[in-house]
């Protein structure tokens, strides 16, 4: 009896066995993971913060020359940027990593996979999908006109067919590979195809100013087109793009300066880290067509504005205030140099006053000189007192008038970047290139100069990092 | 009777002078003393004493002689109303006397020498046989008659004979067993068992897998067990794997390092040890801990556990003992058994404890400059021209005899206030400060009581234990409450259930503790003559006329006061463990039974973290975030400005195993051969989850707090600025979740007792996302075979050898690329766990899939021989493996171009091979003194073969000196620059490849290093001798680590400002800056580069010196990781008591017998790779333990 028991329970544990691992036991789902499905969950993917909040080791601002240094801080900065700032072929040691580099590839993974993928999904409507897909079109093609800038030649119509480009990379995949150099041709292609699509389907206005517009497309498509010296198609689109921002203006409009610095301004008061303005404030993004951010601290290790460059500004332009003897950490700057302290945050997306600009240089190119003063007038009449606005006289030929819009572009930027892109772009312009392009580095006292470090056109395209070259054999450095 | 005491009083050699007393009672009626009843208490009383209150008591008189009460021994009695005839056998059992009763007198006779027995009664003999638990013979085992000089030994077949006494007791010992007693009582056969010890040195007879228990003869894997005994002692750790330094070959314990870690870091209350290392590690990314069962049941947290319940430790080392466990056990296995109680014992209470003495740190491990040479070097390197006043950082931290060369610089104070000033520093020294005030003796105490006992159908097993550790940083404690209750009930004979059950508490408590040692600057006092706390604003960085605007403005003070600042904090941190593990076993059928085994853990926890407003970052915070644009504006605040900072964690894990298995045990040929079947299902789940808040302005005894009015916004004019406002109130919240699916089958059989063949077989199956399932039908497998060469006939004349057998075994582990966040078919996003960006919602990062992630593999070869020479005398091992790990897992290199530069991936091959030798030896055998020796050592040479991907790193000569890895070498290559000295500039040079010197930095390519061996060391092992005398024992242990290289470490300060660095304790150089280059000529004699300045620095390399072979030393050292001497209490006496047994130990630890290194390095609180050393804790550990049974 007792025996029939223990059998009994025997095999009823047997069966139990057999049962007890059921086939959703393995079935569960991580928190806080998530494979995407839904248009929702791409949009989402295209809200991260590394689309818009960028490496600020990107090398750029050191590398314009409207930057000085002075020695005694400089020789406590990272030795990449002492390397940048003296244009030196090697920048980082062998096997080091560039970060910024490293930071858009991944950005362009986030694209490819949005451009390959949202199509398969049976989520949401035709135009949430095509627009979606336009936004990571757009972005693909903001970032490749990054790299394209820094490690290809700039773009020379006559060689750009055969000059060494950068690789085209078209798919989400971290096992491809096999890459080699597109030529430059090829990738300005790539850019256009990529924007014209992307404008085709973008909205005028985002959801959020860090998402593509279609201004935001039309104006980088406007500035491609200029970059490859075709001024007529760069003025279509960046007509496009006043169009939308006029339709709209809540897409972006400019600060007044004359109002914003009169007394109980909005960018008053002037504290210690400069007046409450787009450069400190982060959330000050009115200006911006597209906002895409660089955290960068210009004067913390020892960088300083050239005096030259301080000597383009008229007394009046209240974009002086910008500028300070004495650094965001409340130390003097030596001698009379002035150092951009009131810039923490770079913007090198699309701004309104990129679009002003471009235009009128696009327009003062192509000889339409009242449009073209009359746009740069636009944007000068929103940082000084109106009477300084208007161009001055002395400016009459096309030429000069472009030559002053682009010292607008300087005083409007001043080392925050977008310099080092416009000498590379004018080194191909016979009438525009920048010559004998110096640093210099200065003394204790700030007035003697220790050291200059000359560019060699050949820095003008940065050696391509490391990494990439060591684990795609196919792919040459520059020289 | 009377003549022959009269003859032994003749005989007594050198029985000069004797007195005799003869003590007559003249009593009136003859018997009457006999029925007076004697009451007595007495401890340790002479015998003489107690003589005379019988007298008293009875009026019975005593004949002895005084030379015969000289030698007696003390005696501990108690009775009350006993006759004489109960009193005197209690008198006498100990003694070496024995009596007679007449009619009032007791004669008291000397015991009879074994000769003179021997002629008058020798009619019978003392005899019997002595077996182990499993029935086999033991020989050589000691059988004495407890202080009569009368032993033997058994022999080969375990018999033993003497010849016949009475009265006394006979003790059975035996190195590898329990000590054994039996009253001598007329008895003159006996069949005696002893338990094997498994805490004692010898041979050990059962290993266990946590699946099931093999006879060591049978089993084929390589199984290692240490001492327990060595295991119990070590109280200076609580750490269990720090315990078995150096007891089991081949499991490498790394030392100095604060090694804990958690399986999931987000879920830190499940802390576990980091320290072990089976057989070199195979792994370059992953975790090399092995994983820890504890009866039968995988452990996360293995220090849950109190170190006095374990009975019993096998260590898993090839595949065919570990490979039962599957994916998880290619690090090894440490199975460890809790103790339980033996079936029909009495009661037995115990106690132990201990308390460990450490002391405090040793603060001046380098040697760093003294305030006098410290103050001449500031002297001499002060250079206001290159490091100008007005260019220092507004956080660079200025030290005060910096300020004052500057204030003289900026003509602030005069010539004559500079000198005085850096003369009163040059005479001040902090180290007694630092170490009164910031350290204390550190002690570790541990009390546990256990009580045990059981029948035939039940028996438990229960402790309880207290430890308390309290570390020499002040304000740091730590208590641990732990109970544990194992069970065993067998309602029928075929059923037997055993549940366990432990249950831990541990509190740790902390402050606002700081890192502060001698490389601080040696004349910064923490407290002035008065005993007011020092203040030292510096060394927050903001300079005096900076704080002082500050302070102004925002009215709150910005002083900085060290010693203050402890006690700002408040860190609690409660984990509460419990782990109930449950088994079934049920007899089925004929050898077939039902097992199951089930456990369950879970480990609520909770950290709270208050810091008060006086905090310094506290207050730096409130004024980042204070508006007053001027000293005459009132503040306008943003944060709170009392309260404190409070942020509560509460964690929470479970882990459930559940395991069912179908066992088969027959005999076949009638008892021939066995085999053992086994086939079953494991499922296994593991969750955690935590969430923290923190909370602004908390008032502890209110409970109320503040809300802040600014949330992601910029806040400009701010105090210090302008500044960004996260959102302070922030909560965060995580969980994670896995489930694993196993089968598994196992099979032994033995063939004639002779051969043995085990195999096993596992598959697991995880939960999976993002991956492909089938992926996962990959099982794990292994064959072993063993030969017992001593049971051959041939082998029946090799009297000298007990036990000869060959083992070989082959098996394939591995580890899973599913587990983790890796994925095969689709990438993964992960949510952040709140939103930093105003745009509602994002995705923070992408796990890209990997569509070629594969299994790691380890396959492992193990060659190994067991034998026993000489009755056990000499008994050992040996093991010869190889380990070839093939598509490793890890961190791949990815092409930058894809957007990842890295990801999980296959990253290459991996061999570890070895050698493991182990020797126990009893050198010395007598009754009152034996010496034993256990001796191990391990070799193991561990080689990445191939790398998956060309790694570019490996290309330049300085990632040589970062690599923890290179294809072509063992793990952690050390290289170096071979040094040519200093140039007549007194820039270090390198010798290149090419022959040339070289002075110019980066010019050094890949072939211009040299390779001077890995820091892993080669060899491993210990070596603990042990002397018994009677009850005394003396047991040294030593460790040694062979073979590995490491950096010294040097000065490394060659540029910049002599300074202290902001927020931390440092600022202080080594010695070795006194030699440093000064003048030309002076490269004659010194290799320590000169001292620049400035911005000229960066035309030489200092790491051509920092990191030239020079610098590269032997880390090779042995040291007597502890050495003890214990006492046992006699049984005897103690027995009168009721206590069983007793024990007093006392140790001291940590003494370097021997260093290959001049440098005077401790190779054990040294990073071998970087040079950098590392704060000893403490010198020598002293600790004094007990043990009680009862």
């Amino acid at each position: 009896m007792k025996t029939k028991i223990y059998k009994a329970s025997g095999l009823l544990l047997i069966v139990w066995l057999l049962i007890s691992c059921k086939k959703d036991f393995l079935e569960i789902v991580p928190k806080g993971k998530l494979i995407a499905t839904t248009v929702k969950d791409y949009d989402l993917l295209m809200n991260n913060s590394s689309l818009y909040s960028l490496n600020s080791d990107n090398g750029l601002l050191i590398m314009g020359d409207d930057v000085a240094a002075e020695q005694s801080r400089f020789q406590n900065a990272n030795v990449a940027n002492q390397r940048a700032f003296a244009w030196e072929d090697v920048i980082r040691d062998p096997g080091q990593e560039d970060s910024y580099t490293n930071f858009q590839l991944k950005n362009l993974f986030i694209c490819n996979k949005v451009i390959n993928e949202v199509t398969t999904i049976t989520d949401g409507t035709d135009a949430e999908r095509a627009a979606l897909q336009g936004d990571a079109l757009a972005t693909r093609a903001w970032i490749n006109f990054d790299l394209i800038n820094r490690y290809a030649k700039p773009y020379n119509a006559t060689t750009a067919a055969t000059d060494p480009g950068f690789p085209l990379i078209t798919q989400a995949n971290i096992n491809a590979g096999n890459y080699s150099r597109n030529p430059v041709a090829e990738v300005y292609q790539s850019i256009i195809a990529d924007l014209q699509k992307a404008i085709a389907s973008l909205p005028a206005k985002s959801v959020f100013v860090t998402r593509m517009s279609r201004p935001a497309a039309a104006t980088l498509l406007g500035k491609v087109y200029l970059f490859m010296g075709r001024p007529q198609e760069a003025l279509t689109q960046l007509n496009l793009a006043f169009a939308d921002v006029i339709a709209t203006p809540s897409i972006a409009s400019l600060y007044n300066y004359n109002e914003t610095f009169a007394p109980g301004g909005e960018f008053l008061p002037i504290g210690r880290l400069g007046p409450n303005h787009p450069g400190s404030n982060i959330l000050k993004y009115k200006e911006s067509i597209l906002l895409k951010t660089l955290n960068v601290y210009p004067d913390a290790s020892g960088l300083v504005i050239k005096p030259e460059v301080m000597a383009l500004y008229n007394a009046s332009d209240l974009r002086l205030n910008f500028y300070s003897n004495t650094r965001s950490d409340m130390t003097q700057v030596p001698g009379g140099l002035k150092v951009k302290y009131a810039v923490q945050y770079a913007h090198i997306g699309i701004e309104l006053s990129d679009l002003i600009l471009l235009r009128a240089e696009v327009k003062a190119r192509l000889n339409d000189l009242p449009g073209a003063k009359a746009d740069v007038e636009m944007l000068r009449r929103n940082r000084m007192p109106a009477i300084d606005a208007p161009v001055p006289t002395t400016v009459i030929t096309g030429p000069d008038l472009v030559k002053f819009i682009i010292e607008e572009r300087q005083r409007e930027y001043a080392c925050e970047g977008p310099r080092w892109l416009d000498m590379r772009r004018l080194s191909v312009d016979p009438l525009h290139a920048v010559q004998n392009i110096i640093h210099p580095l200065y003394t204790a006292d700030g007035t003697t100069i220790s050291r200059t470090f000359t560019l060699r056109p050949t820095r003008l395209t940065l050696r391509i990092p490391d990494n990439i070259l060591q684990l795609n054999p196919a792919i040459t450095d520059n020289p | 009777m009377y003549k022959k005491y009269i003859n032994i009083v003749r005989i007594r050699p050198g029985g000069l002078c004797i007195l005799l007393f003869m003590i007559f009672l003249h009593a009136n009626v003859s018997g009457f003393a006999q029925q007076r009843r004697i009451s007595l208490d007495e401890v340790n009383t002479p015998l003489r004493a107690i003589f005379k209150k019988i007298k008293s008591q009875t009026g019975v008189g005593f004949i002895v002689t005084s030379s015969m009460l000289a030698d007696a021994k003390p005696v501990t009695i108690k009775v009350s109303n006993a006759g004489l005839d109960e009193v005197l056998p209690q008198l006498f059992r100990d003694q070496q006397l024995t009596y007679t009763i007449r009619k009032n007198t007791v004669a008291v006779t000397r015991k009879v020498p074994r000769k003179v027995v021997n002629e008058v009664r020798r009619s019978s003999q003392l005899k019997g046989n002595i077996k182990d638990e499993s029935g086999n013979p033991i020989p050589g085992v000691t059988v004495m008659v407890e202080g009569a000089e009368i032993y033997t030994r058994s022999d080969n077949d375990g018999n033993f004979s003497m010849d016949m006494v009475v009265g006394g007791t006979l003790v059975f010992s035996h190195i590898g067993y329990e000590r054994k007693m039996y009253p001598l009582n007329g008895q003159n056969e006996f069949l005696v068992t002893l338990t094997v010890a498994a805490n004692k040195l010898g041979e050990v007879s059962v290993v266990s897998t946590g699946y099931q228990n093999i006879n060591k003869e049978r089993a084929t894997g390589s199984f290692s067990k240490p001492n327990m005994d060595v295991f119990k002692n070590r109280t200076g750790t609580m750490d269990i794997a720090n315990r078995l330094e150096g007891l089991v070959p081949g499991l490498l314990i790394k030392q100095g390092f604060n090694s804990t870690s958690t399986e999931d870091p987000n879920i830190p209350n499940g802390k576990t040890t980091n320290k072990a290392v089976i057989r070199g590690s195979s792994t370059i990314e992953l975790q090399t801990e092995p994983l820890y069962v504890v009866d039968g049941i995988p452990i996360t947290n293995i220090n849950q556990f109190n170190p006095e319940d374990i009975e019993d430790i096998t260590v898993l080392k090839d595949a065919a003992a570990a490979a039962i466990w599957g994916a998880r056990a290619s690090n090894g296995v440490i199975v460890i058994n809790t103790k339980r109680a033996l079936k029909n014992s009495g009661l037995n209470i115990s106690y132990s404890g201990f308390v460990n003495f450490q002391g405090k740190p040793q603060l001046r491990y380098d040697n760093q400059l003294n305030s006098a040479q410290y103050i001449q070097v500031a002297r001499e390197l002060f250079d206001p021209v290159q490091f100008p006043y007005q260019s220092l950082g507004l956080y660079d931290a200025i030290a005060p005899h910096e300020q004052l060369l500057y204030d003289n610089y900026n003509g602030k104070i005069s010539t004559a206030q500079l000198n005085r000033g850096l003369d009163s520093l040059s005479n001040l020294d902090n180290s007694k400060q630092i170490k009164d005030l910031f350290y204390r003796n550190a002690v570790t105490q541990n009390h546990s009581v256990s009580i045990s006992g059981g029948s035939n159908v039940y028996s438990f097993y229960s402790s309880a234990a207290y430890t308390n550790v309290k570390s020499s940083v002040i304000g740091q404690e730590n208590k641990t409450y732990r109970l544990m209750f194992n069970q065993e009930y067998n309602p029928t004979r075929r059923l037997k259930l055993t549940l366990s059950t432990t249950l831990g508490y541990n509190t740790d408590n902390g402050i606002n503790s700081k890192a502060i040692d001698g490389k601080f600057l040696p004349y910064q006092l923490f407290q002035d003559g008065s005993g007011a706390n020092t203040s030292m604003g510096y060394l927050q960085g903001l300079r005096p006329e900076i704080r002082a605007d500050y302070e102004q403005r925002s009215r709150v003070s910005l002083d900085y006061n060290p010693y203050s600042d402890l006690y700002t904090k408040e860190i609690k941190t409660t984990n509460l463990h419990v782990n109930i593990a449950g088994g079934v076993n049920l007899k089925l059928f004929k050898g077939l039974s039902f097992q199951g085994n089930y456990g369950y853990q879970k480990a609520p926890g909770r950290r709270t973290d208050y810091t008060d407003h006086s905090n310094y970052n506290l207050r730096m915070g409130l004024v980042a975030m204070t508006v007053a644009p001027t000293a005459a504006d009132a503040p306008i605040y943003y944060l709170p400005t009392s309260g404190g900072t409070y942020i509560e964690s509460n964690y929470d894990q479970y882990n459930w195993t559940l395991r069912n298995q179908l066992v088969y045990a027959t005999s076949i040929r009638k008892g021939k051969d066995q085999l053992n079947l086994q086939v079953g299902q494991e499922a296994r789940e593991q969750f955690g989850r935590s969430i923290s808040t923190t909370l602004l302005g908390y008032n502890q005894q209110l409970l109320n707090y503040f809300t802040p009015t600014l949330n992601n916004g910029y806040l400009p004019n701010t105090v210090t600025g302008g500044t960004y406002v996260s959102n302070g109130l922030t909560s965060s919240l995580y969980e994670s979740q896995n489930r694993f699916n196993s089968y598994f089958a196992l099979l032994n059989y033995t063939f004639d007792g002779k051969y043995s063949l085990d195999g096993s077989w596992r598959v697991d199956h995880s939960a999976l996302f993002g991956s492909d399932k089938s992926a996962q039908n990959k099982p794990i497998y292994s064959v072993g075979g063993k030969w017992n060469i001593q049971r051959e006939k041939f082998m029946d004349e090799v009297k000298w050898l007990n036990a000869l057998s060959l083992r070989a075994t082959y098996g394939i582990t591995g580890n899973s690329p599913f587990a983790g966040s890796s994925a095969t078919q689709w990438d993964v996003l992960l949510t952040p766990s709140f939103f930093t960006t105003p745009i509602a919602g994002t995705y923070a990062d992408v796990t890209p899939k990997n569509d070629k992630l594969s299994w790691e593999s380890t396959a492992t070869t193990n060659v190994g021989i067991d034998f026993s020479l000489f009755g056990g005398r000499l008994s050992g091992g040996l093991d010869a493996y190889y380990k070839k790990t093939t598509d490793m897992l890890g961190s791949i290199e990815i092409n930058p171009l894809n957007g990842f530069v890295s990801g999980r991936g296959n990253i290459g091959t991996m061999k570890n091979k070895g050698v493991e030798v182990s020797l126990s030896s009893i050198n010395i055998r007598t009754p009152n003194f034996s010496w034993s020796s256990n001796f191990n050592i391990a070799y193991n040479q561990n080689k990445l073969i191939s790398f998956s991907k060309t790694d570019p790193r490996s290309n330049s000569a300085s990632s040589r000196f970062m690599n923890p890895y290179l294809v072509g070498y063992g793990l952690q290559p050390i290289f170096s620059y071979v040094y040519a000295g200093l140039n007549n500039e007194g820039n270090p040079m390198i010798r290149l490849a090419d022959g040339t010197t070289n002075s110019t930095p980066y010019v050094e390519k890949v072939e211009d290093l040299v390779y001077n061996g890995s820091a892993i060391p080669k060899y491993t092992g210990g070596f603990s001798n042990t002397f018994s005398y009677k009850a005394f024992s003396l047991t040294a242990n030593m460790v040694f680590n062979l073979g590995n290289v490491m950096r010294a470490n040097v000065n490394t300060f060659y540029t910049g400002r002599l300074s202290t660095a902001t927020g931390i304790f440092e600022g202080n150089l080594t010695t070795d800056f006194l030699n440093r280059w000064k003048k030309p000529g002076d490269e004659a004699f010194t290799n320590i580069p000169s001292y620049i300045a400035g911005y000229e620095s960066y035309n030489r390399s200092t790491e051509y010196y920092n990191k030239a072979d020079i610098n590269v030393v032997s880390a090779a050292y042995a040291k007597i990781r502890d050495i003890t001497l214990s006492y046992r209490l006699p049984e005897l006496l103690l027995s009168k008591i009721k206590v069983k047994s007793a024990n007093v130990s006392v140790q001291a630890t940590n003494f370097m017998v021997w260093k290959a290194n001049d440098r005077g390095i401790d190779p054990e609180f040294h990073d071998l790779t970087s040079g950098n050393t590392f704060l000893a804790p403490y010198r020598h550990a002293y600790s004094i333990s007990t043990t009680f049974s009862f």
